[in-house]
This record gives C-alpha cells, sequence and structure tokens, in this order.
C-alpha cells in the first residue's frame, strides 16, 4: 500500500509539450549509444571531459574521461532495467510504465516550461525551463536535442534563480558506429560490483533488513532503491523526483559512534551528516544531494525505524 | 563622503551576500578599524542587523558577537600560512578545501573566518526567495552573464583546472586576500562548514564522506535521468575510496 502511493497516481494522459520532452530525454538518456565532450562549470570553475555511452541488452555502460587537471577516469557497468524491475518499491507498481512514472513526478515536482530554441555542440536543441514547485528543490534550464532526445545542456539554478552548475556537451556522436562498438574492457571501476548486484541486495533487503524510512519528503520525491551493506550496516536509501536526487544512509549504531556531525557543500551538492537519537541510540544519518540544505535537514529529521513496512513485503 | 558611505554600503551587502571581493573587505574592516570614523558604530550595527536578519530567518541561534575583529584577526592569522593539520590535509588529498575545522580545538583563526562564513552562507540561502520565474529564460541569461564576468579575477573558463570559489564562502575570500589559498592549493572539491567539536578521526571522517559523495553519485547516475551529468559531478579523488 505504501509502495503504491509513494508512486502516486496515474495522471491522465495529457498533451504538454514540455513535459513529453521530458519523458522523452528520460527515456533518450537509457536507450541512446553516444559519445562525446562535455564540460561542467561549477562556481566558476570549468571542467572538461569526454564521455561515452553505450547500451548492450539490459546493461548500460558509462564512461566519463577528465581531460583537464588531474587524470581521472569514472566507468561503471550497470544493469539499471534489471535492478528496476526487482525494486520491492516499484515491483508492486506492476501497472506503471515508466513513462507514467516520470511524467507525474515531474508534473508534481516542477513546472515545465519550453523557452525558445538554443544551438548547443552544433545542433539544434528546445530549450525548457523547470521550475521548481517549492523552494525544497533546486529549478533547471535544460537544452534537449531537437533530433535524438537527449540532454545537451543542464544548467542548475538555486533557490535565488542564480546557476550553481552548468553541464553541457561540446561535441556530440550518436549512434553510427558506436551501435556495434565493443564495450571497453579493464576499465571497469569499484561502484560496478556494487550494482550489478543490485537483484542480490533488494532480496537479502527484503527478509532481514533493519530498516529505515524518511518520514517526511518534498513533494514528487519517491524511494527508487534502497539497500543494506552487507558488512558495514549502512542502511542506503535513494529518492528522486525525476531529475533531482537524494540519497539517505544510516549507519549502524557502531558505525555512528566514530563519526561527528558535520555539513559540507560542493557546488550544488549538499553533504549533512548528522547524529540522530532514535529509539534511545544515537544513530548517524546523513542526506546527501543537489538539495538545499534546509531540505536535507528536514529530511534527516523525520528519519525513524520502520517497522509496519517489513511485515507488508 | 556620502560616495565613501555608499561604497561602504555596497561593500557591507556585497559581504554579505558573500560576494565581496578583497577590496570590499578591506575597505569595511579598515573603516571599523578607524578610531576617528564617524560610520564605524553605524556599519557595525549594519552588519549586526544582516547577521541577525538570516538568523532569525534560518532559526540560527543568535549571537551579538562582533564579526569583524574575528575577520581582522582571520587575516592577519593568515599572513603567517596558518593553518591547521586536518585543513592541510585536506586541501592536499584534493577532498576537502580549505576552511574547515574538524573537531580540533585550536583550529586558531582561520576557523574563526570560516564559522563567519557558515553564518553568512546559511543566510543568504534562507533570505533568497524561491524563483519567481516570471521571465527565466531572460534571468537565466543575465545570471549566466554574471557568473562569468562578476568574479574580478576574469572569467571562469581562464581559470586553471582548480577550484575557486570566491561566491560561495567568505572564508574562501579572506584566504585570498592572505596567500591566495584558493589557487594555490589543488582541486578541493568540498567546503566544511560546521563541524561538532569531539574526538573523531580525521581519516575516518574524510573517508566516509568520500564514501557518501560517491554513492550518492553513484545513486544520482542511475536516477537523475539526466544522463552523464552525475558522473561530471565526480571529481577524479572522490573514487577513491577505501
Amino acid at each position: 500500500m505504501t509502495a503504491i502511493f509513494a508512486c502516486g497516481p496515474l495522471f491522465p494522459q495529457q498533451t504538454d509539450p514540455a513535459y513529453d520532452l521530458m519523458v522523452e530525454m528520460i527515456n533518450a538518456s537509457q536507450r541512446l549509444n553516444y559519445e562525446g565532450l562535455v564540460t561542467y562549470e561549477k562556481m566558476g570553475n570549468l571542467k572538461s571531459a569526454k564521455v561515452l555511452h553505450l547500451v548492450r541488452d539490459a546493461e548500460i555502460f558509462e564512461q566519463i574521461i577528465s581531460l583537464n587537471g588531474p587524470e581521472g577516469e569514472f566507468s561503471s557497468f550497470s544493469g539499471i532495467k534489471e535492478c528496476h524491475k526487482t525494486s520491492p518499491f516499484l515491483g508492486e507498481t506492476s501497472g506503471l510504465n515508466i513513462n507514467d512514472s516520470a511524467y507525474g513526478q515531474l508534473k508534481r515536482s516542477y513546472s515545465i516550461k519550453t523557452a525558445g530554441t538554443q544551438r548547443i555542440a552544433g545542433r539544434e536543441a528546445t530549450l525548457l525551463v523547470l521550475r521548481p514547485n517549492d523552494a525544497w528543490r533546486y529549478g533547471y534550464v535544460v537544452a534537449i536535442d531537437k533530433q535524438s532526445g537527449l540532454m545537451l545542456q543542464s544548467v542548475l539554478l538555486s533557490l535565488a534563480g542564480k546557476p550553481m552548475e552548468r553541464f553541457q556537451f561540446i561535441e556530440l556522436s550518436i549512434g553510427g558506429d558506436l551501435d556495434l562498438m565493443e564495450v571497453p574492457s579493464g576499465s571497469i571501476n569499484l561502484e560496478a560490483d556494487e550494482r550489478a548486484d543490485c537483484k542480490k541486495n533488494n532480496s537479502l533487503f527484503q527478509q532481514d533488513a533493519v530498516e529505515w524510512q524518511a518520514d517526511w519528503m518534498p513533494t514528487g520525491f519517491v524511494m527508487t532503491d534502497s539497500q543494506l551493506d552487507e558488512d558495514g550496516g549502512q542502511y542506503s536509501m535513494v529518492f528522486s523526483d525525476g531529475l533531482a536526487v537524494l540519497s539517505v544512509f544510516v549507519e549502524s549504531s557502531e558505525a555512528s559512534n566514530k563519526m561527528p556531525s558535520f555539513a559540507a557543500t560542493s557546488g550544488a551538492t549538499v553533504a549533512l551528516v548528522s547524529k540522530v537519537q532514535i529509539e534511545g541510540s544515537f544513530f548517524t544519518v546523513s542526506v546527501v544531494g543537489e538539495i538545499p540544505s534546509d531540505t536535507a535537514r528536514r529530511i534527516i529529521e523525520s528519519v525513524t525505524r520502520s517497522s509496519d513496512m517489513a511485515k507488508n513485503s | 563622503m556620502s560616495d565613501h558611505k555608499n561604497r561602504l554600503n555596497e561593500s557591507l551587502s556585497a559581504l554579505m551576500d558573500s560576494e565581496a571581493n578583497d577590496i570590499e573587505i578591506r575597505r569595511i574592516l579598515k573603516e571599523l578599524d578607524a578610531s576617528d570614523s564617524s560610520l564605524a558604530p553605524e556599519i557595525r550595527e549594519k552588519w549586526r542587523r544582516y547577521h541577525l536578519a538570516s538568523a532569525v530567518i534560518g532559526k540560527e541561534s543568535i549571537s551579538s558577537v562582533d564579526y569583524s575583529t574575528a575577520i581582522a584577526e582571520a587575516i592577519d592569522g593568515e599572513v603567517t600560512h596558518k593553518m591547521n593539520s586536518l585543513t592541510k590535509i585536506f586541501s592536499r588529498s584534493g577532498i576537502l578545501a580549505v576552511g574547515a575545522s574538524l573537531g580540533i580545538s585550536s583550529a586558531g583563526p582561520f576557523a574563526i573566518a570560516a564559522s563567519v562564513a557558515l553564518v553568512a552562507v546559511l543566510g543568504v540561502q534562507n533570505v533568497s526567495s524561491p524563483l519567481d520565474g516570471a521571465d527565466q529564460a531572460s534571468q537565466y541569461a543575465q545570471s549566466a552573464h554574471t557568473m562569468l564576468g562578476k568574479n574580478s579575477t576574469g572569467p571562469a573558463n581562464q581559470f586553471p583546472a582548480g577550484w575557486q570559489a570566491p561566491v560561495e564562502a567568505q572564508a574562501r575570500t579572506v584566504s585570498a586576500s592572505g596567500f591566495n589559498g584558493a589557487r594555490q592549493y589543488p582541486q578541493p572539491i568540498v567546503e566544511v562548514k560546521q563541524v561538532i567539536k569531539a574526538q573523531y578521526s580525521e581519516q575516518e571522517v574524510r573517508f566516509y564522506l568520500a564514501d557518501i559523495l560517491a554513492k550518492h553519485s553513484s545513486h544520482a547516475a542511475l536516477n537523475s535521468n539526466q544522463s552523464m551529468l552525475p558522473f561530471a559531478r565526480i571529481e577524479s579523488g572522490e573514487t577513491v575510496v577505501e
């Protein structure tokens, strides 16, 4: 019941071109093979990187190689669709396809308007302004490639409307040889295993995990994933409103003792680590996300032990 | 004289908006320091009021502390490159920026400046209203222009790979006057703004933060629907997890 509610009611078919574009963008990001050069700008500094995105069967390979500053490479292999299917939360809502859910989430969270066209990476793009419906999340200006639906630019705006970060393609090629290209080997990074295992973790989580829940979330945020770290006892939950993503971590009481409370920010990303007294013990609860710090604070305050959800599943 | 007063007022609002440059900060501090200044009490009072307002809105505890002394001390202290050991580790490691005092009580002037920054940053964040969005496109264009042009040091893309955060935090602005720290220290990824004092292992805290940031980036990549943007947020240092 909880899960069905969390995923929200089905929205009747609407024909709002701005929302349709967003949904198209979401699909394109999971369907297309592309590579290109991107710039990422944060607090007045520019970073450039080479990206590669390949979809093979049910798996997505993503790689980003930093081109300036210290050398860095991050790559991952994720069985994204697989994971979503077996998620205990989305699993119960079989009637809901991804389009409807994304549509509903976006509708509740943002007012979306088209704002003309722009040329980005040599391609024609439609500009969309996403104004948040409340002050619990940031706004965005995104540019969507007219031809492919891929997001070519994303500018995250602070509550005051100032850009906090800007992600933009400067060169992009889609499909073609990339559809046949072999996935580069030997470059798989750490997080990969963790993600490939999400099926296993989900079943573990259903059986015997100590469960936590956030009693408060801004409208539109739904849980998209949750798992219990086998060894560390760290329980993590992921929430998204279709664009903004936030992670909630609850540490075991042992680990909690070692951690102070602190707050950190980096561009639009905030990390709030806080010691919370729950049922007489102290737990370290952390919220990380591209959200205002007030939002993070309020979420932390609302975290409680969940008892009835375990029974349901 | 009234010109001077206007400039002071402008500098003060810039400071409160975390947008003051060195000259502006010095201008205010100099005025406050001058024994014969007729404006000093007024400025001091105004500054205090600004903080009070931010504190009330942000539900922070209200303090009647005069920050000007602390900032002046911070600037003096920095000339001698005083940094607590953790700050050094963090800035060298590239995981965290300067401006942190993680449970080290003898953090000194640097920490004072950082705590002032905290108040200012929180204040700004809370005062700002949600987007009114009447003409989002033009607002966006305008602010985008500001982002590139306003920092007195030049266009953003002329900076080296390192970060510069003149807008975000006062502590950084103060540092810049002392030893040009923002550019001298490589790649700060995160600014720690507030830490409760205790006896915790610095390294564990650092690892923990890096760990949750990396995990979050990974979550975001799966859930944000914004193509590869979440990966771009990851700094190369950040993926180094135990």
